[in-house]
């Protein structure tokens, strides 16, 4: 099985999402993370699955040929996986900054955001997973994350693995 | 028979347990390993007893009556009486202060002066001033023990010391503080918040009453920078870790991790380039270290030559820190002995 990633652009209605799921569980892939935004009356979704490549391919074509749907990117998906956890006021500092902001490095995307928010006056806490193409994205990524937590007054949760990196780097 | 007489310093948690631990297994450290260990001083913050070999527990009695030994000795402080007290280890208890290290490092610093090893719990000293206690402990040709520094009854240090001559060290990472590790774990299974879950283990007698030290990290930091320079050879004080603790910590933080694979555990780590943290990080659950639960300790060194070495083991308590101690007496007496 190999990653693949889907970028869509989907009318903004109940049961869209559906459409595209089906044929991908029909022709044997496995989802490992989507996320969906507004864009006005259409919907952007980002898709990241594994299947053969023959199975992809498939899938790629019955999505195409799905009327109201667009193609906007499909491919090898990315290699890599970070778990991220945030905790802090993270609505109040504006979620939607903070991953636009790691959307923005070259090389990774945010998808597969978890949040929860027990209570307006407490913190809340989020999870999110970061797709990085190659260690420099990696290490770009966890400097802008970095350096959104220390603005916002977030505490940021790193792998392990990545912290220890991460201190080796900036030695 | 090799004789080892001692001085005791503090007499807290770790100090009573000490005392407890002279009673019952004195006679058994003299059968099986030819050493009688002797009791020739003690003091608290309110004086001191000096005596030609006390009964730890007459200690205990006097203690706990008084709260201070100085109802059976004197108001003299330990300073003082070390000088004209009769021994050949100090044990320096006090409690850690990470500013100054005081007043343990005075006690040390005056051990070394008159000659005598020191033997210590308090993580204070070493952490503010590492380097300048070991050159002092060079020039007079004595020896310095902290096994109860770090990660209490887990052996670390002596095992590097005297298990792992042949390699080097390069890193060190693990959990190091109980309370914290406690904490996290009744966070995780129970739910609880931060607040609950320290209150928990305060009933319980894990947690401080003020557990700031060990919830904002520099506990763990201390030990870490005793590590660094013990093992690794890196010479540096508290300063020079990065510290984040565990204060903002959420359940919500800690279920999300769980659901992506993670448990969050509070990270100590150094390394040879004098990298020194302490932070909250997601641990895969398949780690060893994420497997340590509840009050353990866990510490994993990767070598040169050895590949990768575990060391797990109870961090707290003080019949446990008391048998770290009490370790470190021993060797002590097997290095040095004075033959009566």
């Amino acid at each position: 099985m190999k990653r693949f990633e889907l970028d869509v652009i989907l009318p903004d209605k109940p049961g869209q999402l559906v459409r595209i799921l089906e044929p991908l569980s029909e022709v044997g892939g496995n989802v490992i993370s989507i996320s969906h935004s507004r864009e006005g009356d259409r919907a952007r979704v980002h898709l990241v699955f594994e299947a053969d490549e023959r199975a992809a391919r498939e899938y790629s074509r019955r999505v195409s040929e799905l009327e109201d749907v667009k193609i906007l990117r499909f491919g090898r998906g990315p290699g890599h996986e970070m778990e991220v956890v945030l905790i802090g006021h993270i609505v109040d500092t504006d979620i939607k900054d903070t991953i636009d902001r790691v959307n923005a490095v070259r090389g990774v995307q945010v998808v597969d955001v978890d949040l929860e928010m027990p209570d307006p006056e407490r913190r809340s806490s989020a999870g999110f997973t970061v797709i990085y193409e190659d260690e420099g994205a990696l290490r770009e990524a966890v400097r802008v994350i970095e350096e959104i937590a220390e603005e916002k007054d977030l505490t940021v949760l790193f792998p392990l693995e990545v912290v220890r990196c991460a201190s080796s780097d900036s030695s | 028979m090799r004789v080892v007489r001692l001085f005791v310093i503090g007499l807290g948690a770790v100090g009573r347990g000490l005392m407890r631990l002279l009673r019952e297994k004195r006679d058994q450290y003299a059968r099986r390993l030819n050493v009688r260990v002797e009791l020739t001083g003690v003091a608290d913050s309110r004086g001191a007893w000096i005596g030609e070999d006390l009964d730890p527990e007459e200690v205990l009695r006097v203690k706990e009556r008084h709260g201070t030994v100085a109802a059976a000795g004197d108001e003299r402080d330990a300073l003082e009486a070390m000088e004209d007290a009769d021994f050949d280890v100090l044990v320096e208890l006090t409690p850690t202060d990470i500013e100054t290290g005081e007043p343990g490092l005075s006690h040390i610093l005056k051990a070394i002066e008159l000659g005598r090893h020191v033997v210590t719990a308090n993580k204070g000293p070493l952490a503010v001033a590492y380097d300048r206690i070991m050159r002092a402990a060079e020039r007079r040709d004595v020896i310095i023990r902290y096994e109860a520094t770090a990660g209490g009854a887990m052996p670390v240090f002596n095992l590097v010391r005297e298990t792992l001559k042949s390699v080097d060290v390069l890193s060190i990472e693990g959990v190091l503080n109980g309370t914290v590790n406690y904490v996290l774990t009744r966070m995780e299974t129970e739910g609880l918040s931060l607040d609950d879950a320290l209150a928990d283990a305060q009933s319980r007698g894990i947690a401080e009453a003020d557990p700031s030290m060990d919830i904002e990290g520099w506990d763990t930091a201390c030990k870490i920078v005793i590590l660094a320079n013990s093992i690794l050879g890196v010479r540096c004080t508290i300063d020079d870790v990065d510290v984040t603790g565990i204060e903002d910590l959420t359940p919500e933080a800690i279920r999300i991790a769980n659901e992506r694979g993670y448990r969050i555990k509070l990270i100590g780590r150094a390394d040879r380039d004098g990298d020194l943290l302490v932070r909250p990080c997601l641990v895969p659950k398949s780690d060893p270290i994420a497997r340590v639960r509840g009050v353990m300790n866990v510490v994993r060194l990767e070598t040169d030559l050895a590949g990768t070495i575990y060391v797990s083991g109870r961090g707290a308590g003080p019949l446990e820190t008391a048998s770290a101690v009490m370790s470190d007496i021993l060797s002590i007496a097997e290095r040095s002995p004075t033959t009566r």
